[in-house]
């Protein structure tokens, strides 16, 4: 019943051919890291895609990233990390305050938050948002200076990079902090927020330190945020209206991302426009960052991984409650098909076929 | 004067709190943040009182809570409506980006207020939101805890 030598010779000479074409054509996966010493690269799980997302062909219509982004299965990594589902973070953070208060009966909610939040905001965790936070800071100054003296005057661009740097990107300990969000500790949300107190603060919750692992969520998500504190509402709240805002807004009313005629924009209602003009802002700072950093971005498939990671906090949104005339979001397909993925710099990174919308895209 | 002025609102209070005791009462906590909402439905009806959580469209989690510890957070609910009466959370400077609801409803009352959360006044709300989700955390009332009538 043994096999004969000449057959165990064969069966070798196969395994050995096998093994060595697999070390040749076999996927690897990128383990440096981009900005940030301290990423984490988590091993790529299998992508299942729906059968009405779009296929990963080197070519892609860039309209199309909604579906690819938002559509998806499965959690998709790109050179620098993945981010998980929303509620997986949510789900840990709640399950250590459980935990918490089962070890500690007697404490109070204020010990158990400040356990919580030490065992949440680590070090590390607090690293890697402030490293990107610096980096998004530079490059925001960077696009405003960019921009000419008759588009944006000298004295108005010194002013918009006087409230960036005056905003405050506020992480816990101590959970004090947070007073007023004591609830932040465990969702996974950023926000940033005008203080009656005349402070320009931007706050992270827990969740979110748990579950964005990808540099370029880190970026988008904070180039949204601090771009609030320029944005075409707040700058009116501080009597600041630009004639490069109102032609943006105007832009962005013609290309159908805001819903409200820019002259009846009031701020004071659900306008959308301060949203849209994050996002904007947003969009060209991530696209700064993978064109500054595609040493890193090696293949098509990392540039779309990088691109959906970006906006991967896009996809859900919900009506508010109290909501009247209008949302206070563009809609998620507005948001990443007509926005980010017009942008000239995203459309030549993920080398988007046809050509881009009629409409312009929209610029100060 | 002032001290009349005092007792009489003391005695009206403590007789709202005790009539709410066997009666149906709802309280409902609602506020965004980003894009998210939030929602907190406490319930109380002459054999039970429950807790429900949602983020967005789902719930989150639904427990069964003292009659004790209901009562804790609708005190502290009728405090902040009677206080946001007086002082709206409206935010005049800028942009609310963390509005809320709040609201309350007996047999005698259906209170509620809008207000956002940064304002100095809404940040009462903070500490609502934080004592009811320590309540949630912590471990469910037992049955034998729920008042039998």
């Amino acid at each position: 019943m043994h096999p004969s030598p000449s057959l165990r010779l064969w069966f070798g000479a196969m395994v050995l051919a096998f093994v060595v074409l697999w070390s040749f054509f076999s996927p690897r996966r990128q383990t440096s890291s981009a900005p940030g010493a301290n990423l984490i690269t988590p091993p790529s799980p299998a992508i299942q895609l729906p059968s009405t997302a779009v296929p990963e062909t080197k070519r892609m219509k860039c309209r199309e990233l909604f579906q690819a982004a938002c559509l998806r299965r499965g959690i998709t990594s790109d050179p620098t990390g993945d981010v998980q589902p929303n509620v997986r973070g949510e789900i840990e953070a709640l399950r250590l305050y459980e935990q918490i208060i089962h070890e500690h009966p007697d404490w109070t909610s204020d010990q158990v938050d400040e356990k919580l939040v030490r065992n949440i905001y680590t070090e590390r965790r607090r690293k890697r948002m402030t490293e990107a936070y610096g980096w998004v800071v530079q490059e925001i100054k960077r696009v405003i200076d960019s921009q000419t003296n008759s588009v944006l005057s000298p004295s108005l661009k010194a002013k918009l990079k006087e409230r960036i740097d005056s905003t405050s990107l506020e992480l816990p300990p101590p959970a004090s902090l947070y007073e007023s969000e004591p609830d932040l500790f465990t969702k996974n949300e950023m926000y940033f927020e005008s203080l009656e107190s005349g402070r320009r603060v931007i706050r992270v919750g827990g969740a979110y330190l748990l579950t964005a692992k990808s540099w370029f969520n880190r970026v988008f998500t904070l180039a949204h945020e601090l771009s609030h504190s320029i944005d075409p509402c707040e700058l009116k709240a501080a009597k600041i209206e630009p004639a490069s805002y109102r032609r943006l807004a105007r832009c962005f009313y013609q290309n159908k991302i805001v819903k409200i005629e820019p002259d009846r924009l009031r701020c004071d209602q659900k306008n959308q426009l301060g949203e849209a003009f994050a996002d904007w802002m947003a969009t060209e700072v991530t696209a700064r960052a993978m064109e500054r950093y595609k040493e890193k971005l090696k293949t098509p498939e990392d540039n779309l991984h990088a691109a959906i990671n970006s906006i991967r906090d896009l996809c859900d949104q919900e009506p508010w409650v109290a909501e009247s005339e209008t949302e206070l979001y563009p809609d998620p397909t507005i948001r990443i098909g007509n926005i980010f993925a017009e942008n000239p710099k995203i459309r030549a990174i993920l080398n988007c076929e046809g050509t881009s919308d009629e409409r312009p895209y929209c610029s100060f | 004067m002032n001290g009349r002025i005092v007792l009489f609102s003391l005695t009206i209070l403590s007789g709202c709190a005790s009539m709410r005791k066997s009666e149906n009462v709802q309280i409902e906590i609602s506020y965004q943040r980003g894009s998210n909402s939030h929602r907190y439905l406490l319930h109380e009806t002459p054999l039970m009182a429950t807790i429900k959580a949602f983020k967005d469209q789902y719930l989150m989690k639904e427990m069964d809570i003292s009659f004790d510890n209901f009562s804790k957070i609708a005190n502290e609910t009728s405090s902040i409506l009677a206080a946001l009466k007086k002082n709206p959370a409206a935010k005049e400077v800028s942009p609310c980006r963390t509005p809320f609801v709040l609201r309350f409803k007996d047999a005698q009352e259906n209170l509620s207020a809008e207000g956002c959360r940064s304002s100095n006044e809404g940040a009462a709300l903070g500490k609502l939101i934080k004592d009811v989700e320590f309540l949630m955390a912590s471990p469910a009332a037992p049955r034998s805890d729920v008042r039998q009538n």
